[in-house]
């Protein structure tokens, strides 16, 4: 097998063995747990094993960028989409923590969802989350990340509506997909303006040259807009920003899919973006400054919100988003390798975290023992430095959850919805069905026109 | 004049046409059934027939026993076979309260006017097309109409079609020597047929308060569509680009408008009528880019929202055939717990309808936006805020039938029946198979928006 097969199969795997139980579950397969288990067991094991395998030939043959190409997936007149693959040193690290991460919670999930109803469809949508996961990291161009970008987000969508029996969950997904979709506009309008004014998608026509080396071949006001549009879908995938209010109510899904979604890969997605673009959000102080602005306050605010919350899982949620915060701010800084370095440490140490999350009162009470039955307070020190009153009103930003939901609602969600009413109130089949109750109420007597033209109920 | 080896065309018309006049009267639904999908079927397999010989002649070929009057070519071959495949799969689905002789009969009558419309060589096989396909909601074929808003909407836009073929003679003539009358006649028609602003309120009208399946059939043939295809190509020349200009924008502000009503509409049918006019309107939207990209996305789009809203449409009505209460939409049916598999096809087929990776939809949706985009970018922005906004209805829709409820709380209920089964099954394979592997079918509508790239620039240096 050639590098260029092994490298393919990496990304095609999971994508085969998702449409693989998809057509047996329709044609009448019920999912046993036991094969479930062993097939996600034994595909991740041995990606695992490819993963490792590549990258030895990386670093045995001095390779800095591997390319694999499958052709145009369909071509019109001048236009192609390219599917094209590429591995480098950018996206082969985050290639291989998606490996084994998924599957590492997958193995995780075999005991933790045993006899859940949903235990198939988990499985299911997490084959194809490492499949979209997979083409996102490795995608040689922009429209081909989108594929990978929007798989990524359907799937962390229907994951969080998992416990499907209970409103809230399906709300907040609801509530996420909204959000997603919002970005998903400044996404796809910067990769149909990157094709319109720069004739091209693939990174490294976009890119030229190796990671983190590489210059960039966009010039004028046209890559300002375009730096910026990408910077927004960065922040809404990565929960920065004004984008900042859907990752606590993301936390409805199974700790599993928490865990690999918001803790390890989904929400390093905006990241990895960004260190794509560094090349370009360096050449203008607007897109560094915005940068930085966002991932300081959003780090700030998340830090606070962290400390305030009473259940395990959001507390983590905003110590991913502080952590996020401080690798967009590193990407703004230009510290791309240790953005790197801090984005593939992150997903780990975070993954870790939420798979322990369920155990947490178990932990605590056996440390909690292990020292004599008195824990320390930490923190108290620091707490000193602050005066009271602004201890006071951070604490009451942080319960306020910095007063996110108030301000979506009040600014964006009323005013969209009572477009919408108006907009109701405007519709001729509408006139038509109250003409025609009218007038059928009329024809029972319950409605008179009375002498002023007005008319009158009677009941 | 090219001419097929045997009159599949006519054979093909005129077969479902005798089914649909000796099933009128058959009182037996099975029975019914059973010869409606058969004619459906026979009609699929004469079209595949003639537009494979077509495809592999490379030209447009007339019907031999009617020579100028039915003609497929690379346009038209493809919907053909499709809408056809649509009338099988409705007609498969369709609960029994929804079908008898006389129902099964004014599908198939349907069927015969869009075939009709789709290969007729001529603006008079155009008008008498558009008529047959109004034609069993006005004779009653589908029960007693409260929708009469829809039915009038359709009416007016036959009778401004054939006001519009009436002032150039009913022939392939030119249009451009004719009176500004007739370009108002033929954009009203095509405006009301495709449902666009304001007339998009017969699509609401229709699945709201009229027979749910029946309309869905009627709206997807997307004659209005073809209407402006086939004179852009052939009859209108030069000056009818404007046309298509005007058309394009009032699409464009329908694929918005209705995007943006449906935020505050809660019960099903009325979202779904509005995802699909705006989804819809993105066809037209597409062809006003005017390049090869758009068209055939356009082209291509025009598939998915045929295939996918009948597969919508068809759940939805089996939905509401299981539980009365799916009608309202005031709270979660919670259905996924009992009908798992129809939850999954829903979710399929509206994944495709709003454009989501891995689906015939996303493809389309691509080459749409950027076409739309290189021509008008703000055309092609304006596209992509309707898109996201349709996929949050549709996924509020999904989470309002299927998600929600708790097992005991959802009365046990069917999944997917069968012969619901197989026909959904059919649409989910065609939207994937078609999405995985693009290349064939982009390629083929590609070809037809070459021709008419092509006709175009004839028209515009003719101008």
């Amino acid at each position: 097998m050639n590098v260029e097969t092994l490298a393919g199969l990496l990304v095609l795997v999971p994508g085969v063995v998702f449409l693989g139980l998809a057509v047996t579950w329709l044609l009448g397969w019920n999912g046993q747990e036991r094969i479930l288990a062993r097939v996600t067991m034994i595909t991740y094991s041995l990606l695992t094993l490819g993963v490792a395998a590549l990258t030895v030939i990386f670093w045995q043959r001095g390779l800095m960028v591997l390319t694999v190409s499958f052709g145009n997936w369909f071509e019109v007149g001048h236009y192609g989409f390219p599917l094209v693959l590429l591995f480098d040193r950018l996206s082969l690290p985050l290639a291989g923590v998606t490996i084994f991460l998924v599957g590492i919670v997958g193995s995780f999930s075999v005991r933790y969802l045993h006899r859940d109803p949903g235990y198939f469809r988990f499985f299911l949508l997490l084959h194809l989350f490492g499949f979209g996961a997979l083409l996102l990291f490795t995608a040689a161009s922009l429209d081909l990340l989108v594929a990978g970008w929007e798989l990524v987000g359907i799937t962390s969508v229907l994951l969080i509506g998992f416990f499907q029996h209970r409103k809230e969950p399906v709300r907040n997904a609801l509530r996420v997909f909204g959000t997603y979709r919002v970005a998903d506009v400044f996404m796809l309008t910067g990769v149909f303006l990157t094709h319109h004014w720069f004739g091209t998608g693939l990174w490294q026509e976009l890119f030229p040259g190796t990671w983190p080396d590489n210059g960039h071949a966009l010039h004028g006001a046209g890559a300002g807009v375009v730096c910026l549009l990408l910077i927004l879908a960065a922040c809404g995938k990565s929960s920065q920003g004004p984008f900042s209010g859907w990752l606590p109510r993301a936390m409805e899904g199974p700790t599993p899919s928490s865990a690999v979604f918001y803790g390890a890969i989904s929400v390093h997605a905006g990241a990895y973006l960004l260190l794509r673009i560094q090349p370009l959000i360096a050449e203008s102080w607007l897109a560094t400054g915005f940068l930085i602005f966002v991932g300081v306050t959003t780090a700030f605010l998340a830090t606070l919100i962290h400390r305030t919350c009473a259940d395990a899982k959001t507390s983590l949620a905003y110590a991913s988003m502080t952590q996020l915060g401080i690798i967009f701010t590193e990407v703004g800084m230009g510290w791309t390798t240790l953005a790197l370095v801090h984005t593939v440490g992150h997903a780990v140490a975070r993954t870790a975290q939420f798979l322990r999350a369920p155990s947490m009162l178990h932990d605590y009470h056996r440390l909690h023992s292990a020292a004599g039955g008195k824990l320390a307070e930490t923190g108290s020190h620091y707490d000193s430095f602050v005066p009271k009153p602004l201890q006071h009103w951070m604490y009451t930003l942080g319960v306020e959850r910095g007063c996110y939901d108030a301000l979506l609602e009040r600014f964006v969600l009323t005013p969209v919805r009572y477009l919408s009413s108006l907009i109701g109130r405007l519709e001729p089949a509408d006139w038509a069905e109250k003409w025609r109750a009218k007038k059928a109420e009329r024809e029972a007597g319950e409605i008179r026109v009375n002498k002023s033209g007005k008319d009158e109920v009677h009941v | 004049m090219f001419e097929l080896n045997f009159p599949f065309l006519l054979i093909g018309l005129a077969s479902t046409l005798v089914a649909a006049l000796a099933l009128w009267r058959v009182r037996s639904v099975e029975v019914a059934r059973w010869w409606g999908c058969v004619a459906a079927g026979f009609a699929a397999v004469m079209f595949a027939i003639a537009g494979r010989v077509s495809a592999m002649s490379g030209h447009m070929m007339w019907d031999p026993m009617a020579t100028g009057w039915l003609e497929v070519d690379a346009l038209d071959a493809l919907p053909l076979v499709v809408f056809s495949l649509l009338t099988l799969v409705t007609l498969m689905v369709a609960p029994k309260r929804d079908l008898g002789g006389a129902s099964v009969a004014g599908m198939l009558l349907i069927l015969v006017g869009t075939s009709l419309a789709y290969s007729a060589g001529t603006l008079a096989g155009m008008v008498v097309g558009w008529w047959v396909t109004c034609a069993p909601g006005m004779m009653g074929a589908f029960g007693p109409r409260k929708d009469r808003l829809a039915l009038g909407i359709q009416v007016m836009g036959c009778v401004a079609l054939t006001g519009a073929a009436a002032l150039t003679g009913f022939g392939a003539a030119d249009f451009e020597n004719s009176e500004a009358l007739a370009f108002g006649l033929l954009m009203s028609a095509v405006a009301l047929r495709k449902g666009i602003f304001p007339a998009h309120s017969w699509v609401l009208d229709a699945y709201d308060r009229g027979p749910l399946l029946p309309n869905a059939l009627l709206f997807n043939g997307h004659l209005g569509a073809m209407m402006l295809l086939r004179a852009e190509s052939t009859h209108l020349a030069g000056a009818a680009q404007n046309i298509l200009e005007w058309v394009s924008l009032g699409a464009l502000g329908t694929a918005l408008f209705a995007s943006v009503a449906a935020i505050a509409q809660r019960r099903p049918r009325r979202i779904l009528a509005l995802l699909t006019v705006s989804q819809s309107a993105f066809i037209l939207a597409g062809l006003g880019s005017r390049n090869v990209e758009g068209i055939t996305g356009s082209l291509v789009h025009w598939l998915v929202v045929a295939v996918a809203t009948t597969g919508l449409v068809c759940i939805l009505r089996a939905v509401e055939a299981r539980r009365a209460d799916a009608m309202a939409g005031d709270d979660y049916l919670g259905l996924a717990v009992r009908a798992p598999r129809l939850a999954v096809f829903f979710l399929v087929c509206g994944f495709a309808l709003v454009g989501l990776p891995g689906t015939l939809g996303y493809c389309a949706e691509d080459l749409l936006f950027h076409g739309a985009l290189a021509s008008h970018p703000i055309l092609g922005l304006c596209l992509l805020i309707a898109t996201a906004l349709n996929a949050i209805h549709l996924v509020r829709l999904y989470s309002q039938l299927f998600l929600g409820r708790r097992m005991d709380e959802v009365p046990t209920v069917p999944d997917a029946m069968s012969r619901e089964r197989w026909a959904l099954a059919a649409c989910v394979v065609f939207l994937v198979t078609a999405g995985v592997m693009p290349g064939k079918l982009v390629g083929w509508r590609a070809a037809s928006a070459e021709r008419l790239m092509e006709a175009f620039q004839g028209a515009g240096k003719g101008h």
